[in-house]
């Protein structure tokens, strides 16, 4: 199922997304504007793996997870991303 | 595009914590653009390394040229968190975050092993001719090595070029229980521990002269495993030294020791014991005591070893080990099931 910017919204999750667009952004060297949340991981201009992962390991930073590897080897869009980091924090504050 | 360093001085501050190739291993023949893209910094940044102290030689016109091994090694000590070198050692260890079942439960990958031949940060002159490659083969008979679709690899240990497989890797979770091979483990994981061997980047002609690496102080997951097996077979066991391939977001080779036990080989992996038992905040590895203690006889799942029995590299530029940057070209991914 995928998970749309409005759900994120409806969860009050949108600075997460941000996190990620501005980390994306950040790694690819593009604007956030150009950080389209219903597009793949892989279709950020301009981004490669070491780009990549270096996005990743400034988004778990910033909101203190760990992106299970396996979930990072899907073709996950930015809004699905943002979503799943979402729900790790809620997790994280819930335990 | 090249991103600045957070921290200016970022690079100069790894100067004087690890120990830089010896004179007559290192070959400075890596410019300093080429330098700036491997380590994610400027020029300047770079140039002020050698004033720092890094070694470094000057080409016919004047221009800087440093050692590629000492310069990963920068990468490594900045403690930006930021270069490739940091990047691998975080990514490489995440799975020892995961549930220890999830270690050893069989797991399918798809795994590509195209060396580059050209990359950001390849020393210079290195693209004028494109180098002849060849790849060590999968031991596709390493008990939790099984090949998938009905794929055969040709025999010998290496072959050209590179190669595509889909492969099923079991783990073993078990523990050796001789106290002699305990004692042996010991003194080697709390050698690193304590920094009496630094863990750094080892160029590849010093990992041949292994002794002579750990005497100076540094070591690697080649230089520890190899002297592991030589402890071990002084002692009388049958041992060996492995290489493959660490399978994940961040693909790196990977060495590790193997000890014959109860009919079996069972792996020694002192680099990811001594690492998982100390943990590493500053580059993003947490300490997992539990799984410290599964590097001593447990066999992972994401460990695909290759034919040999000492360690030897796994791509090789006509006739020479391949310089670290060829790693680019490999890659792997859980296989997608139906």
């Amino acid at each position: 199922m995928s998970i749309t910017s409005s759900d994120l919204q409806a969860r009050h999750d949108v600075r997460i997304l941000g996190v990620v667009r501005t980390a994306l952004a950040g790694h690819s060297g593009v604007p956030v504007e150009a950080i389209d949340p219903a597009k793949p991981l892989s279709a950020v201009p301009g981004i490669e793996s070491v780009k990549a992962l270096r996005a990743i390991t400034e988004i778990e930073d910033e909101c203190d997870v760990v992106i299970p590897d396996d979930f990072l080897f899907e073709t996950a869009t930015v809004a699905e991303l943002a979503g799943f980091v979402a729900d790790l924090v809620a997790r994280s504050a819930r335990a | 595009m090249t991103v600045e360093l957070a921290q200016p001085e970022a690079l100069v501050h790894a100067v004087g914590r690890f120990r830089t190739a010896p004179k007559d291993i290192a070959r400075y023949d890596t410019g300093v653009d080429t330098a700036a893209r491997a380590l994610r910094a400027t020029p300047d940044q770079v140039g002020r390394l050698a004033a720092a102290g890094l070694p470094h030689s000057r080409d016919t016109e004047g221009a800087l040229l440093f050692d590629y091994d000492d310069l990963m090694n920068v990468g490594m000590f900045c403690g930006t968190g930021q270069t490739v070198p940091e990047l691998g050692l975080r990514f490489l260890m995440r799975f020892a975050a995961t549930a220890r079942p999830s270690w050893f439960e069989p797991r399918s990958w798809e795994v590509g092993v195209h060396p580059a031949r050209t990359a950001a940060g390849a020393p210079q002159g290195s693209a004028a001719r494109l180098p002849e490659v060849s790849v060590r083969l999968p031991d596709d008979q390493a008990p939790g090595v099984e090949l998938l679709d009905g794929q055969r690899l040709p025999d010998g240990p290496l072959a050209e070029g590179g190669y595509e497989i889909a492969v099923r890797l079991t783990g073993a979770d078990r523990t050796v229980h001789d106290p002699a091979v305990r004692a042996v483990w010991d003194e080697v994981v709390n050698t690193l521990a304590a920094r009496d061997v630094l863990y750094q980047t080892v160029p590849e002609a010093l990992r041949e002269d292994h002794h002579r690496a750990w005497g100076l102080g540094v070591a690697d997951c080649v230089v520890a495993s190899r002297l592991l097996t030589d402890m071990l077979l002084e002692r009388g066991y049958q041992a060996r030294a492995r290489r493959g391939y660490l399978l994940g977001l961040f693909g790196s080779d990977h060495a590790w020791c193997e000890v014959f036990e109860d009919g079996v080989y069972k792996s020694l992996d002192p680099v990811f014991g001594f690492v998982s038992k100390l943990g590493d905040r500053t580059r993003g590895v947490a300490e997992s005591p539990e799984f410290a203690e599964a590097c001593f006889g447990g066999r992972f799942n994401r460990l695909l070893p290759c034919r040999t029995e000492s360690a030897q590299p796994l791509v090789y530029f006509a006739d020479a080990p391949a310089p670290y940057w060829a790693m680019a070209g490999v890659g792997a991914r859980p296989r997608r099931t139906a």
